[in-house]
């Protein structure tokens, strides 16, 4: 192996691992700091934001309601804003929209029916492929090891026998 | 003759997408269903924008309406002003039949009442509140849209941009068998 | 040369098409290498014949001709000579032309250079670069001809859409066609190698820089029309997940896993099959995305109006993918390669996962593209799959590849060992663990961006140690200055450092995206003279400014923006008006750091005289342009290795084959 290894001998370890302690108790002493508790109504609109960005814009259609100036969005946000007000919650709000746009409205499916196949889908087929070909490496895998170095090909090399091939067909099609 | 499963698995998998793609050439991406249709209209309560008197939807059960949502600053609005006066003057004046209300939406009254008789429009007209309180309960993507509600109350279609004469016309005939049907008594 | 002239040029190349698509094959049943030369000749010749054409448009728009109806509809006389010349591909017809002109120029370099090497694959591969040119030529003779006149001539255009009048719009689609169309060399030699039953390792070797091309200019291309959205359509925002977007996404994601496993094939005779695979879907893929684009099928923004060319495109790509793989699956006992990864750990597992997430991804984005069409298909109403889907499925994938670069790096061919990896994770971890102390003191409290800079640092800390590593050990070496021995560890790699080179930019994009997690938004309404505050900023906003720029009428706030008092940058965000076009557009005002932009858009000029605007804080935007310059120079490092065969004189020269 050519690689050689980038590991510190025991005492340069250890100043690592305290340097790195150190920057995280920095950042825990930080981080009270940072995050001042906001302001009632920047909560609000924190949440109207929050809740604006999963709807999608009427009159636009690409984007959301959230970043979207056209006249039906603004009076969406507002919508969402006093619906909050009077202490709705998020799914009521979307309820209240989907009952009169349609499902359309919301920009990600609900993981229900026919979403259900959407939202899973992707990782069911992920892992399956993954969970074959990593068990046809891993058998592939035990078989080398049972085998001498090169065992499958006799003394030929790779590239010679590739050579061989393409003369071989070469000679075959007479090209 | 390819025998092997993998083939025709790829084969079929292309098979289905080009089938799915074939499908969305029959369907227009643009145009979305309303859930409302079917539905009862939601209910609402507008001052007349030259000022003459209110108007409650629910108090005009028993006649079909023509709800119209416009603005003045929508050109596809002006297009469709003169069939919808027009349907007014014919079903509603002289027929007793059919009532016509536009609401304006994100508009300015005196926008709104330029527009109006620059068009020369004698139905109700009423604006919209700028929350949009209206818009909203009709799920509004854009003007104009125009909601067909039957005697009962209840929203029988929904026209995403400017109406035509047949459609009137033939959403008036539609309603009317409705109203014949013994099914709808519950709506008044 | 007027637009009739121009149109029997179009015939003119279509008729050598349909000779490039014949008679290399008759070249190679009657064994006569002459015929197979006229067709190389005929591809080079289609090229001039195609340029002839757009000339005749080019001349069409400079000229104000709009008797052709192309340039009516896209242009007028007031545009500046520049949106001129590029609304040539503003518009469908246009742009089908200006593909052909691309995939022209690469075929008769294909032509032109491929003359006495890849003997065997070469008619092939100028046969399925001429079955494309037939088709696109079919299209701009008949339903799509940018040249149609009409009578009688309009005095004015329609004007080219305002949102393309912006130089991103101008560099933006060449650029991604150049990527597209690009993947048509590899897909090609690779069809040529399967007719053949040549499957060996030379359409690989071969295609290698052709690959790197179209990867860089798809990059490129999709990075600036994200800039372009970013400052021209004023939400905000860079990449919005919309169908048209996610169509070139795609074939990059396919692209890049088609481009690594390559190298697989190329240095561990692995894949030879999934090589085939990948190149044959990054094809299809490419070609869908001109469907998107054109047909109307998928609900977008930038989609050009519904056409008839639809169907043409989508029986086009169907029948290409049949073939295609009806031809590998002919041959895949020929390809089936009995070299699999040794060990688990090893170099080739990691790239096993790479091309796992790379197309995992990929199809994520495809099913997400398609949904509402299949929801539709099955239930029959509407739904929406947009950013929030795409995010919470693709980011996770996303930042495990960006962690995979780092463990890539470090992992050995054949195999590997734990103790070896442990040991050196050590650093790299150390390195992530920082990173995110660090983020936590500057408030960062996002899971989702705190993974990616944890990844990105892990990547960053493997990147900087291997190449200090190589760079100390060449130092010794050689006794080299510093900079020098960085240059020549470079060039003598170049596969290797090119490639860390691009995964450093591959590093900034991901530290860039990683700023939407904590961005922060402010809608504010400020009178005349008075201030408001967004976070640590105070705007002051002195008054409305009307001016003229170029053929637009602007409209714009002047915003002083202030932090802690001190006066930072007079903005001007403002709304522009175009004459072809009602609507007003959004024309934002961006203060760029490195912490973050400072994005501002005018949302309306209000009756009684106060502005409302829209405040977004973008952290780290600028980190992803970074790409920009390492990606370029990532590529030009990479291009310019060559893999052992290619270094070798061909055989075909040393058996003089004539
Ligand atoms: C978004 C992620 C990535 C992008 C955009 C990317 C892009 C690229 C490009 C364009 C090249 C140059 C190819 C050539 O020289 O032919 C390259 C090289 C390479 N890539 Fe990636 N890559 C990514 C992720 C990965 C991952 C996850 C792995 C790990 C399996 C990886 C491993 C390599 C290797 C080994 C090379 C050759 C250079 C070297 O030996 O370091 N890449 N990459």
């Amino acid at each position: 192996m050519n690689h050689g290894s980038w590991a510190l001998s025991t005492p340069r370890l250890r100043a690592v691992f305290i340097i790195m302690a150190l920057v995280l108790l920095a950042g825990a002493v930080f981080v009270p700091a940072a995050s001042v508790p906001a302001a009632d109504d920047e909560a609000l609109e924190r949440r109207v934001l929050e809740i604006t960005d999963q709807l999608r814009c009427p009159t636009c259609q690409a984007i959301s309601v959230k970043d979207s100036a056209a006249g039906f969005s603004r009076q969406i946000t507002g919508k969402v804003r006093a619906m909050l007000k009077e202490g709705q919650s998020e799914d009521e709000i979307k309820a209240f929209f989907v009952a009169r746009y349609g499902e359309w409205i919301l920009r990600a499916p609900k993981k229900q029916g026919v979403g259900l196949i959407l939202w899973l889908l992707p990782g069911l087929a992920i892992a399956a492929v993954g969970g074959w070909v990593g068990y046809v490496a891993f058998r592939a895998s035990r078989r080398g090891e049972d085998e001498p170095e090169g065992g499958r090909h006799g003394e030929i090399g790779e590239a010679e026998r590739d050579r061989i091939e393409r003369d071989l067909r070469r000679f075959e099609e007479g090209f | 003759m390819i025998r092997s499963w993998k083939f025709w698995g790829v084969l079929s998998a292309i098979g289905a997408v080009v089938a799915l793609f074939a499908y969305g050439f029959t369907v227009d991406p643009k145009l979305v269903p309303s859930p409302l249709v079917g539905k009862p209209a939601a209910d609402f309560t507008v001052q007349q924008l030259n000022g003459e008197g209110a108007l409650t939807l629910s108090d005009l059960q028993g006649t079909p309406v023509l709800l119209n949502f416009w603005a003045s600053w929508c050109v596809a609005c002006r297009d469709e002003a003169a069939i919808l006066q027009e349907a007014h003057l014919l079903y509603d004046v002289a027929q007793n039949r059919l009532r016509v209300i536009g609401v304006a939406i994100q508009d300015t009254p005196e926008k709104a009442l330029a527009f109006a008789e620059r068009f020369g429009k004698t139905y109700f007209l009423a604006l919209d509140d700028e929350a949009g309180t209206i818009g909203l309960d009709y799920g509004l993507y854009g003007v104009p849209e125009t909601f067909f509600i039957d005697a009962g109350g209840r929203i029988q279609y929904k026209q995403v941009g400017a109406v035509t004469r047949e459609l009137i016309r033939t959403m008036l005939d539609e309603m009317a068998d409705e109203m014949a049907s013994p099914k709808q008594e519950k709506g008044s | 040369m007027t637009p009739t002239i121009g149109y029997i040029f179009l015939t003119a190349a279509l008729a050598v098409s349909l000779y490039g698509v014949f008679v290399p094959h008759l070249g190679v049943v009657r064994n006569n290498w002459n015929l197979i030369r006229s067709a190389q000749f005929a591809t080079i010749l289609n090229l001039v014949f195609v340029l002839a054409a757009s000339a005749a448009l080019v001349q069409a728009f400079v000229g104000d001709d709009f008797g052709v109806v192309f340039v009516w509809e896209n242009s007028s006389s007031d545009l500046p000579l520049f949106y001129k010349v590029s609304a040539f591909w503003g518009g469908m017809d246009g742009s089908l032309l200006f593909w052909e002109v691309v995939l022209a120029g690469m075929s008769a370099l294909v032509a032109y250079l491929y003359q006495r090497t890849n003997r065997e694959v070469i008619p092939y591969v100028i046969v399925t670069l001429n079955i494309i040119h037939v088709f696109l030529l079919l299209l701009l003779v008949t339903y799509s001809n940018p040249l149609a006149t009409q009578l009688p001539v309009p005095l004015e255009g329609r004007g080219l859409n305002p949102l393309l009048q912006h130089p991103a719009m101008v560099y933006h689609p060449p650029m991604l066609y150049l990527g597209y169309i690009g993947f048509s060399i590899p897909f090609a030699f690779a069809m040529g190698s399967l007719v053949r039953g040549k499957l060996d390792n030379e359409w690989v070797v071969t295609t290698r820089r052709w690959t790197l091309f179209a990867w860089y200019f798809l990059t490129m291309g999709q990075m600036l029309g994200g800039q372009w959205a970013y400052e021209e359509l004023g939400w905000g925002g860079y990449w919005a997940w919309d169908p048209v977007e996610n169509a070139a996404f795609m074939p990059w994601l396919t692209g890049t896993a088609f481009l690594h496993s390559v190298m697989l094939q190329e240095k561990r005779n692995m894949m030879k099959v999934w090589n085939m695979v990948l190149i044959i879907v990054t094809f299809s893929l490419s070609i869908l995305g001109t469907f998107i684009v054109r047909s109307g099928v998928l609900n977008s923004v930038h989609a050009f109006a519904q056409s008839e060319v639809g169907p043409a495109f989508l029986i086009f790509i169907a029948l290409a993918m049949v073939v295609a793989f009806t031809l590998l699956f002919k041959r895949i006992k020929l390809l089936e390669s009995r070299h699999t990864a040794e060990n688990l750990i090893s170099k080739e597992s990691s790239f096993l996962l790479n091309n796992l997430l790379f197309v995992g991804i990929a199809f994520t984005v495809f099913l997400g593209t398609v949904f509402p069409l299949l929801a539709e298909a099955i239930r029959g109403t509407k739904l929406s799959v947009q950013g929030p889907f795409f995010n919470t499925i693709a980011a996770p994938l996303g930042i495990a590849l960006l962690a995979l670069i780092g463990v890539c790096t470090l992992i050995a061919w054949r195999h590997s060992s734990w103790r070896f990896l442990v040991r050196n994770f050590r650093i790299p971890l150390g390195g992530a663990l920082v990173a995110v102390g660090f983020s936590f003191a500057m408030g960062v409290t996002h899971g989702g961006a705190l993974a990616v800079f944890a990844a990105a640092a892990f990547t960053a800390t493997v990147l900087t140690l291997d190449f200090s590593k190589a760079v100390i050990v060449r130092k010794h070496q050689g006794d080299y200055a510093w900079p020098e021995a960085a240059l020549q560890t470079v060039m003598r790699n170049q596969q290797r450092y090119g490639g860390m080179v691009l995964h450093w930019g591959v590093v900034f994009v991901f530290i860039g995206l990683a700023g939407n997690y904590f961005s922060r938004e402010y809608n504010l309404t400020i009178p005349q003279g008075r201030t408001a505050t967004a976070g640590e900023y105070q705007l002051l906003f002195k008054g409305f400014k009307s001016y003229q720029e170029n053929n637009a009428q602007l409209r714009a706030a002047e915003i002083e923006l202030y932090r802690d008092g001190e006066l930072l940058e007079t903005l001007l965000p403002a709304q522009s008006k175009y004459p072809t076009s009602a609507e007003p557009l959004t024309e934002v005002a961006i203060r760029r750091t490195i912490a973050h932009d400072f994005y501002l858009a005018m949302a309306s000029e209000n009756e009684d005289g106060s502005v409302t605007l829209r405040v977004l804080i973008n952290p780290l935007v600028v980190w992803a342009w970074m790409g920009f310059p390492l990606f370029t120079l990532g590529v030009g490092i990479a291009i310019l290795y060559k893999p052992k065969s290619l270094r070798e004189p061909a055989l075909e020269r040393q058996y003089g084959v004539a």
